[in-house]
């Protein structure tokens, strides 16, 4: 496809480190280094990793809510559907105008809702923001979508469970009829006979409204569930990228093998056991290198130069000099 | 259960334990019993609110009292009672034969100590070691659960440890002293997919060179399958099924255990869409009258929701606690 929703192009975010009280920057925290992906119209584009990897950075960077240090991401969203722009190139109100399009569901809901707003308020926030009308019909049907009773307009997040905070959360996000919703961990706070309600909601509404989604879990199991395509992400790079099937079914890099053999697995348990690397993880150094390499089971000294993503066939790239 | 020839650890018949609220009673525990057999490992597993912490915090009495109470129930360890035991007498047996760690490592130890003097100060309370003693105990430890460097980890706080690290240091001090039973809640949910992957690795290695017990307490159904022998399921205070793991996951009996594993999503093969369990987990001050799953139950009849069923045996051992196997 020719068009995508987003593309991130060698995103790099780096933050300073800073020391001393007249604020010397004595380093920099590479959060996201280098990373390039493109989310499809339509589509549900997974960022998975662990702690760490810069998945909910470049999310961020995405809404424009952190800038990027170097490399370039447009969004081909609302008015601008067929001229794909960038966050710095606009105004405050043309911002305001792509904000409409491009909205987050965050991880746990009770602290992404402002306590002293009842669940009318919060829903109707956005729309008065973006000025939307005939708002009382709207938060309604924004309830009738994610499955909670009007007669909770009047109550406030601390009355609800988990599961209907997050519903609360969704509707929020949905208010403005995104085009693009970003998901950040959403099921990981909750129980798992909810997670699947809030899963599949969020898979319904999507198709309801056509909407792209970018996914971000670390959950291997959710994502095998959810996503179109993804990126294994490990300390602020891509690892590997590629479709569902091919990352799941034949994963290439050693990383992505690592963390699917990781997932003890109901009814299995783990594929691996006792056949791991004893070495955590550890910020990387200056070297353009794979980071994996202190933990990698099949290291060799050449993985200390350059690695980069390549082509495997059929848009399955991996980051690993074993592939060539 | 399979049959053991081994006598069990521990036992525990018909606890219940109550939290006495502003709001009401919750009755987080209501006649939960189970036994662990020496060397085994029983997982018990359910969603939160259904009682697993409560009852795996009631054997040490960890549970704060008030608001809650131990109303009835025993839990029998080497031949003494738990419940009625003195304070002092349990002081002497928690940490010493029946352990503990905790799901958050980070809040779990205290920031304004080293982790050295945390690890020391069990050994010197339960097995009354000179310093130095202690010292060589604890780098012993600190080495038998991978830690690379354990002087140095020994003079380290909290904070500069990663969570991965301090969940080592916490199994090395739970394990300083031997125990016969560890009792480990969540011990991997604030960790990643690899660490965890290397932390149940550790605990099963340790069980087995110290011919250890243990309760793994787990809503993650996949850690529960890895290194359970027995598995508890619990639903709202009670004990809904109980089986040999493989048995469970073979063949799960109780609807509500039947749900669960419909609504996960599994690594290994694709569903079009989740299978969903209606409604939510019931508030322990607000319980449904009878079977405490009948609401949100796709198989209830006529006395799901008078009466609640008693536990009944199935073959092999197990037990379900569901009028359909009647």
């Amino acid at each position: 496809m020719t068009n995508p929703a987003v593309s991130v192009a060698n995103l790099k975010v780096y933050f300073p480190v800073l020391k001393g009280i007249v604020g010397k920057v004595v380093g920099h925290v590479k959060a996201v280094d280098g990373v390039s992906f493109e989310v499809q119209r339509g589509e549900v584009f997974a960022l998975v990793g662990e702690s760490g990897c810069g998945k909910t950075t470049t999310a961020e960077a995405i809404l424009g809510l952190t800038a990027a240090t170097s490399g370039a991401i447009t969004l081909a969203l609302g008015p601008w559907k067929d001229t794909p722009v960038a966050w710095n190139s606009l105004d405050a109100r043309d911002r305001k105008r792509l904000r409409r399009a491009i909205q987050i569901v965050f991880q746990d809901p009770l602290s992404s809702l402002d306590p002293r707003m009842s669940i009318r308020q919060i829903l109707e926030e956005p729309l008065r923001i973006h000025h939307i009308d005939n708002r009382e019909n709207r938060i309604r049907e924004l309830l009738d979508n994610v499955g909670l009773s009007p007669s909770y307009l009047n109550r406030y997040p601390h009355e609800f469970s988990g599961g209907q905070q997050q519903r609360i959360g969704i509707a929020r996000a949905l208010a403005t009829r995104p085009e693009m919703i970003i998901a950040d961990e959403p099921v990981s706070s909750l129980d798992v006979s909810i997670r699947a309600q809030i899963i599949n909601l969020l898979d319904e509404l999507r198709r309801q409204y056509n909407q792209s989604l970018l996914f971000i879990s670390h959950d291997l199991a959710v994502v095998r569930h959810m996503a179109d395509r993804m990126a294994v992400m490990y300390l602020g790079k891509v690892m590997e990228l590629g479709t569902n099937e091919q990352i799941y079914d034949s994963p290439l890099h050693p990383y992505t093998r690592l963390l699917l053999e990781s997932v003890p697995v109901p009814g299995k348990g783990r594929i691996a056991r006792r056949a791991l690397p004893t070495e955590e993880k550890q910020a990387p150094g200056e070297s353009a290198g794979c980071p994996f390499y202190p933990r990698c089971r099949e290291r060799e000294a050449r993985c200390l130069e350059a690695v980069e993503l390549k082509d495997a066939g059929g848009g399955h790239l991996a980051a690993c000099i074993h592939l060539s | 259960m399979p049959a053991t020839n081994t006598s069990p650890c521990l036992r525990c018949n018909n606890l219940h334990v109550s939290f006495y609220l502003d709001e009401g009673v919750g009755r987080a525990v209501r006649g939960v019993s189970f036994e662990v057999g020496t060397s085994r490992t029983l997982g018990i597993v359910g969603e939160s609110g259904c009682g697993k912490s409560v009852t795996a915090l009631s054997i040490l009495r960890l549970v704060p009292s008030p608001p809650s109470k131990t109303e009835q129930g025993e839990i029998l360890f080497g031949g003494k009672n738990l419940i009625g035991l003195d304070n002092d007498s349990l002081r002497a047996i928690r940490g010493r034969e029946i352990s503990m760690i905790f799901q958050d490592p980070m809040s779990s130890l205290n920031p304004v100590f080293t982790c050295g003097f945390q690890i020391e100060e069990a050994l010197r309370e339960h097995l009354a070691l000179s310093k130095n003693d202690a010292r060589d105990r604890s780098v012993q430890m600190l080495e038998k659960v991978g830690i690379r460097d354990p002087k140095n980890a020994l003079t380290s706080y909290p904070h500069q440890m990663s969570g991965g690290m301090l969940q080592r240091v916490m199994i090395a001090m739970a394990l300083s002293c031997g125990p016969a039973l560890l009792i480990a809640d969540e011990p991997t949910t604030a960790l990643d997919v690899t660490v965890q992957a290397k932390i149940l690795d550790l605990l099963l290695e340790l069980q087995q060179s110290l011919d250890m017990s243990m309760i793994m307490i787990t809503h993650d159904l996949g850690i529960v399958c890895d290194v359970s022998h027995e598995v508890l399921v619990m639903y709202a205070g009670i004990v809904v099924e109980q089986a040999g793991v493989k048995a469970l996951f073979e063949e799960p009996l109780h609807p509500y255990t039947q749900a669960l594993f419909g609504t996960i999503p599994y690594l290994d093969k694709r569903a079009s869409r989740l299978a969903v369990i209606p409604g939510e987990v019931p508030n322990p001050l607000r319980l449904p009258a009878g079977c405490p799953f009948h609401p949100r139950c796709g198989k209830r009849f006529g006395r799901c929701d008078k009466e609640t069923p008693p536990l009944i045996e199935k073959d092999g051992g197990r037990m379900v606690r569901c009028f359909l196997y009647d």
